[in-house]
């Protein structure tokens, strides 16, 4: 799952520091919703689980995670479905977020 | 999905020799009129502006003419304001509304009516043009409105709608944030550098939008729809960019509330949403511009630049018209 900085780096001008500051900031914010979106599937809360997959969404395809970006915004598009397939969405957008996580921490680390 | 089919039959002037001559836009809306006209009179009413006021006359009183032929004709009552709205309904009743002098533009269009566009000149001294007293403006007003147009208006079409129709969660600016509000509307024509107010409740969005414009402008970010409401009345931005899924509310009632108050104003809607629903919705508010996240550094400069590109055209027109 390759990341993509192309826009970001736009913004930022490759300042290191600032990049630095918004990962950390990304991995922040997408733990949040991750903990949100698994309480929403534990209570069958629609609402809860459509508001966080779009914030994760915003988020993840902001820092160039499309491939999890696109997972939250299939998630948030259909967050009428039966728990059990939401279940499943919410396992793939782990896994998407944990390769996200790992590749970001490595450029944190240097 | 209501829509505003605002056209601008014509701008005007003033010729008065002693008079600066100046350009008044009247929009002429006629679909989805009572819908419209009911919501601008219910923020009127929210935000108590006393600067608009508000006219109704009856179709059948006049004479036979299009709502071109209309707007001509009274064109000249309306020189001393500065924005004006004629809401024509589904049976051709006529209000109109209007930023400036509340009286004396109901004189002017009382005068108008009756001198040329009665069907029957002898319909007796009862007068043509029904004001409301903005002072007055309250719960009553919208009441008979809502009661007068409830036959013409269609149940709201989608969820975004109603949202961006009512802007309740929205508190009405008191005294002193009103009075500070037009202190810095009157220093923003002024402004060496454009004040800009983001309104995101993503932390990581609200950073990279601020960085985006941080440096050649002045920017003030926050989270939430209430504390952007009150930056806006202390600041009178220049541009405000509005995110519409706010954790304590929705953007479009922001963006709908600063239109209201602060028609000049530059307000562009920043979502990952970019659903149909949500752009009507921000065209129903009449935004300035619609942004789908992620944007890139030229989608956020180019929105600024049509706000100073209007901006100067604006002065250019002021100057020369």
């Amino acid at each position: 799952m390759k990341l993509d900085f192309t826009n970001l780096r736009k913004i930022t001008g490759g300042d290191a520091i600032l990049e630095s500051e918004l990962f950390q900031i990304f991995l922040d914010s997408a733990h949040e919703c991750l903990c949100f979106l698994q309480e929403s599937v534990k209570t069958n809360d629609e609402t809860l689980w459509r508001t966080q997959a779009h914030a994760f969404k915003g988020i993840s395809f902001s820092i160039g995670a499309d491939a999890l970006g696109n997972l939250c915004k299939n998630a948030q598009e259909h967050y009428m479905l039966p728990l059990e397939i939401k279940k499943g969405m919410l396992r793939d957008i782990e896994h998407a977020f944990t390769l996200v996580e790992k590749q970001l921490k490595e450029l944190l680390a240097h | 999905m209501p829509k505003a089919s605002g056209k601008a039959p014509g701008a005007m002037s003033g010729n008065g020799p002693e008079r600066k001559e100046r350009v008044v836009l009247i929009s002429l809306i006629e679909r989805h009129a009572s819908e419209e006209l009911l919501a601008l009179i219910e923020d009127i009413n929210r935000v108590q502006m006393s600067v608009w006021g508000l006219a109704f006359i009856k179709r059948r009183a006049l004479r036979l003419m299009t709502n071109e032929e209309f707007i001509l004709a009274i064109k000249p009552a309306l020189e001393d304001v500065t924005e004006a709205k004629v809401f024509v309904l589904d049976n051709g009743d006529i209000y109109i509304t209007w930023r400036g002098m509340q009286k004396r533009v109901h004189e002017q269009l009382c005068t108008r009516v009756k001198q040329t566009l009665l069907r029957h000149q002898e319909d007796g001294p009862e007068s043509p043009v029904t004001y409301f007293d903005p002072q007055v403006m309250g719960n009553e007003i919208i009441t008979l409105l809502r009661a007068q147009l409830r036959s013409s208006i269609p149940p709201a079409a989608s969820p975004v709608f109603e949202k961006s129709a009512s802007s309740k969660n929205i508190p009405k600016p008191n005294a002193v944030q009103t009075k500070k509000f037009y202190d810095a509307i009157q220093e923003r024509g002024s402004r060496k550098q454009l004040k800009i107010l983001v309104v995101e409740d993503q932390q990581l969005l609200r950073r990279l939008l601020h960085e985006v414009l941080r440096g050649e402008h002045a920017v003030e970010s926050v989270a939430g729809l209430h504390e952007g409401w009150n930056l806006y009345l202390e600041k009178a931005p220049d541009v405000a960019f509005l995110d519409i899924g706010l954790a304590d509310g929705n953007g479009h009632d922001l963006a709908r509330a600063i239109k209201q108050i602060d028609p000049d104003s530059c307000v562009v809607m920043v979502t990952a949403n970019n659903t149909p629903d949500e752009i009507e919705a921000a065209r129903f508010n009449h935004a300035n511009g619609f942004v789908a996240k992620p944007y890139s550094k030229n989608q956020i400069f180019t929105c600024i630049d049509r706000y100073i590109g209007a901006r100067r055209l604006a002065a250019a027109r002021d100057k020369y018209v």
